[in-house]
């Protein structure tokens, strides 16, 4: 355990997952639809710059793979999503965990994402070893 | 309200992006480099993300009412698809990143919680 890198793989983790839900509630009300489609180009690029590009987060070649997705995710699932809009300023648009919004309601997207993302995996397992 | 229609969207979505990341991004990343993951941001994420949140395939009946949250981002199904590929391909877990990822998303989580 290089706790080092754990402490630095956090504040980049958290950088992602901060701006992507300030970024993208505000470009998608600024920009509508096409905001939301620059809003990618404009933080998970750069997340991915020092999380993956340049490794940030200390993947390991014979490691399973964690995506920056994970801080991501965990990010707006607790602590809910803000927007800078035009005329009113900072607001709150959903609220998370910390704040007390009931995990409940969130639970069946929760099950379904796994259960989809699983079988994305599996086909993409079967696809890297080219035996689909 | 669930129905069996949200349920198929929500699965198909949450395939799909998995799938989309695992194919292109490694592509893009060893022809391009750095600029490969401009493109792959804009037309990975930024179009799985058209489908699945801006017109909706994952479902989030949660978002509705005067408590809306929490939100569960289409990042859960690019982390865990990415992860459970690995793991069938018999990847071990690598416990270090995986404790960076949650410190990351909770201090994340803290962050938009001290924001507004």
């Amino acid at each position: 355990m290089n706790w080092n890198r754990i402490f630095l793989g956090a504040c980049t983790g958290a950088f992602a997952g901060y701006g992507v839900f300030t970024i993208w509630p505000s470009s998608l009300a600024r920009w509508s639809w096409l905001g939301g489609w620059l809003a990618a180009g404009i933080i998970i690029t750069t997340g991915w710059w020092v999380n993956h590009y340049l490794n940030a987060m200390p993947n390991k070649n014979d490691g399973a793979w964690v995506d920056m997705a994970l801080p991501i995710w965990l990010s707006s699932f607790l602590g809910g999503n803000v927007q800078l809009t035009v005329d009113k300023g900072l607001v709150r648009v959903a609220y998370g965990v910390f704040h007390g919004a009931n995990i409940a309601g969130a639970f069946p997207t929760i099950i379904l994402e796994l259960v989809g993302a699983t079988i994305g995996g599996f086909l993409l397992y079967k696809y890297r070893r080219s035996d689909v | 309200m669930w129905t069996w229609q949200h349920a198929i969207t929500t699965i198909f979505g949450a395939a799909i992006f998995p799938i989309a990341v695992g194919i292109i991004w490694g592509k893009l990343a060893e022809e391009y480099k750095t600029l490969g993951g401009l493109l792959a941001g804009l037309f990975v994420v930024g179009t799985v993300w058209l489908l699945n949140h801006g017109i909706g395939l994952l479902y989030e009946p949660q978002m509705s009412g005067n408590l809306p949250g929490p939100w569960s981002d289409q990042a859960l199904t690019c982390f865990w698809g990415l992860f459970v590929a690995d793991l069938f391909a018999g990847k071990k877990f690598n416990w270090e990143v995986i404790l960076t990822g949650i410190l990351g998303g909770i201090l994340g989580g803290i962050l938009l919680f001290a924001t507004v």
